[in-house]
């Protein structure tokens, strides 16, 4: 029971990662139909943000949260307008490639600068705040918890509640038409890129306070795990990308309990082919028809 | 031509014979990589191995001759150190090699030293298929198995009967697990669970709820620093309390800087301690920081010894004879070198002593 508990447990905080960045992958591609490979850099370079601010300046919890957001936000706005506003409509595969190439960019110039070894980070809120079942949970995972729901929530109202969220989702059905209905999609492409990215920056802060540990590498498996957990719930379907998230992370765990922690890898990804073979557009996801 | 050849070796062979009979100095080569990637190994060897040569010169070299080192760079390249290793075989007058650093050059010269009937006593080339490869290779770093060893009474004696393995999984780490394993169930322990973990892992929450779940009495974690930090960090999260031990290579500042009180009372092992030297290590470092300026490491420390093992062999032995000098070096027993004592199995593996170290106000504390 109590093995069953702490591994629910492990599995939301885990999960809670992948669903912020699940999220980020979904809103790129519902708004421009690409599936943006630099989230784990910029996961990764948000974490460093955050450390290089307690390192240097303050060390302070929220203050870490809104540098995560700052940095996502600022990079993937500048990579939107840099490399994909220009090649936008070309070719998807010339996009997608790009990606790959500013990820690969983005983590070894963070190398260079800012060192391979890992960094740790301050610890905060690590008192415990309660037991159940014999399990104990920190304030930390409670509050990261609650930091990853208030976050995802906030998306959601942003996305179905105001009139630059019904832009963005005019442009994620059809992006020629709603240029044609007076919506400006420069614009409304370059605010749903930008915060994917600041929801990828938050939850690579989120990341290095739960582990505790910064390093230039740390975004590739999360980025490539929580693409492949997006894809189970359904790329196209913002909630379908947060349950993904989550489940991902909770079928990782006890995946591990039940096997060995070196098969945690295959676990996800063979999840997420199953997932595509069975049922190609996820748990929640539309299914697309092509019209001729 | 064949006149010629004959005419040649009978010269080279008069003059070996004449070296041996003259007062000529010892000369030992030592083989390092003096340049590339590991040139900081290389300078730590070529440093040691000089203070060491001077040492011996000075209270009068060896069965009354000097001694001569002939340095050579490998480079860290396997096909380097072939090349050198024939360059000294070939040579006449050297006596026999210390060297290398890293494993890949000590196997790549191997078979050179042991064609020749060359003595090859590497300071830190640690993997077990190494020393047993030949009768004339030696090495005093020590196999894992016997650091495994180390780790498995330590934990014995502190009440361990049941551990639980973590470990990365690599060659190397598999061969800690393995170390460990056998020597502890050898005492009579159980090992609960072997849990592998791949490179590039950054949650262990699962992995530790799973080793939890067997209700162990300590942990033994094999992995770098890095890991080692983040696997504390994820424990401490998970609130357990329970002895962990860790082989020497979580032994870096590092380690207590990202761990933080989540590495507080862990335990691991270090060979060479230059903050509470031993009274041999404290006499070295000194004389090593009056010539360089600074702190010898563990691996120059390694290769001080390996020197002085042989010097003291040639000793025992009594004459520059290659057969005797390696019965003489096989028998070392117990060497109080400055990187541990030590002693050769039959493989010619060091069976090394460690220092037992744990950490105390984010600090290394030798545990006496």
């Amino acid at each position: 029971m109590t093995m069953i508990v702490q591994q629910l447990v492990n599995g939301i905080t885990q999960g809670g990662l992948y669903a912020l960045l699940a999220i980020s992958y979904s809103l790129v591609y519902g708004v421009m139909s690409l599936v943006n490979f630099s989230t784990g850099s910029i996961y990764m370079l948000g974490a460093v943000g955050a450390w290089l601010l307690c390192n240097y300046l303050i060390s302070d919890f929220l203050l870490s949260l809104v540098v995560g957001f700052a940095v996502g936000f600022a990079l993937a706005f500048i990579l939107e307008k840099i490399a994909f506003k220009s090649i936008r409509g070309i070719s998807r595969i010339s996009s997608l490639i790009c990606t790959i190439g500013f990820s690969q960019m983005l983590n070894e110039l963070t190398a260079l600068l800012f060192g391979k070894a890992t960094k740790g980070m301050p610890s905060f809120f690590s008192e415990k705040a309660f037991e159940v079942v014999g399990v104990t949970i920190s304030w930390l995972q409670l509050i990261l918890m609650l930091a990853v729901v208030v976050v995802l929530v906030t998306l959601q109202l942003f996305v179905y509640k105001t009139k630059m969220g019904l832009a963005v989702r005019t442009v994620a059905m059809d992006n020629t038409t709603a240029g044609l209905m007076g919506i400006n999609v420069d614009r409304t492409i370059s605010i749903a890129f930008s915060l994917a990215g600041a929801c990828a920056g938050i939850a690579g802060v989120a990341g290095c306070i739960y582990y505790r540990s910064v390093s230039a590498y740390m975004g590739w498996i999360p980025g490539i795990k929580s693409f492949s957990a997006a894809v189970f719930g359904g790329l196209s379907s913002m909630p379908g990308a947060i349950l993904g998230g989550y489940l991902m992370g909770i079928i990782e765990n006890f995946g591990v309990q039940i096997f060995s922690t070196g098969y945690r890898d295959v676990i996800s990804f063979v999840v997420m082919i199953i997932f595509l073979l069975f049922c190609p557009a996820g748990l929640l996801g539309r299914k697309k028809t092509t019209k001729v | 031509m064949k006149k010629l050849v004959s005419l040649l070796l009978v010269l080279m062979l008069s003059m070996a014979a004449f070296t041996a009979l003259a007062d000529e100095p010892v000369k030992i080569a030592l083989t390092a990589p003096l340049t590339g990637n590991l040139s900081q190994y290389g300078e730590s060897f070529q440093n040691s191995v000089t203070l060491a040569c001077k040492q011996w010169n000075d209270k009068g070299g060896v069965l009354g001759r000097s001694v001569e080192l002939v340095i050579e760079d490998t480079a860290g390249d396997p096909a380097q150190a072939a090349t050198v290793a024939q360059k000294i075989v070939s040579d006449g007058s050297i006596f026999a090699e210390v060297g290398d650093f890293n494993t890949a050059c000590c196997m790549a010269a191997q078979p050179i030293y042991a064609g020749s009937e060359m003595l090859q006593v590497s300071p830190t080339c640690s993997a077990v298929n190494f020393a047993v490869g030949s009768e004339w290779s030696f090495e005093c770093l020590g196999t894992q198995d016997v650091q495994g060893e180390f780790m498995a009474n330590w934990a014995y004696e502190n009440g361990a009967r049941k551990v639980a393995v973590l470990y990365l999984n690599s060659d190397w780490g598999i061969s800690v697990d393995n170390g460990f394993a056998k020597a502890f169930k050898a005492l009579g322990g159980e090992i609960v669970i072997e849990e592998p973990y791949n490179d590039g892992e950054t949650d262990f929450s699962a992995a530790l709820t799973k080793l939890r779940e067997t209700e162990p009495d300590a942990l033994y974690i094999a992995c770098y620093y890095n890991d080692g930090a983040a696997i504390n960090i994820q424990r401490e999260v998970l609130n357990w309390d329970i002895p962990v031990y860790h082989p020497g290579t979580v032994y870096s500042t590092d380690f207590l800087s990202i761990g933080g009180t989540a590495v507080e009372g862990v335990l691991t092992n270090v060979g060479f301690y230059p903050d509470d030297p031993t009274p041999e290590a404290a006499s070295f470092i000194a004389e090593y920081n009056t010539l360089y300026g600074k702190d010898p490491d563990y691996y120059g420390a390694c290769a001080y010894d390996a020197f002085n093992v042989l010097m003291e062999a040639i000793e025992r032995a009594g004459e520059l004879d290659t057969h005797k000098v390696r019965e003489a070096l096989a028998a070392t027993d117990a060497h109080q070198g400055v990187s541990g004592s030590i002693t050769f199995d039959e493989n010619g593996d060091a069976r090394k002593s460690y220092i037992k170290l744990t950490i105390e106000n984010n600090q290394y504390k030798v545990v006496r």
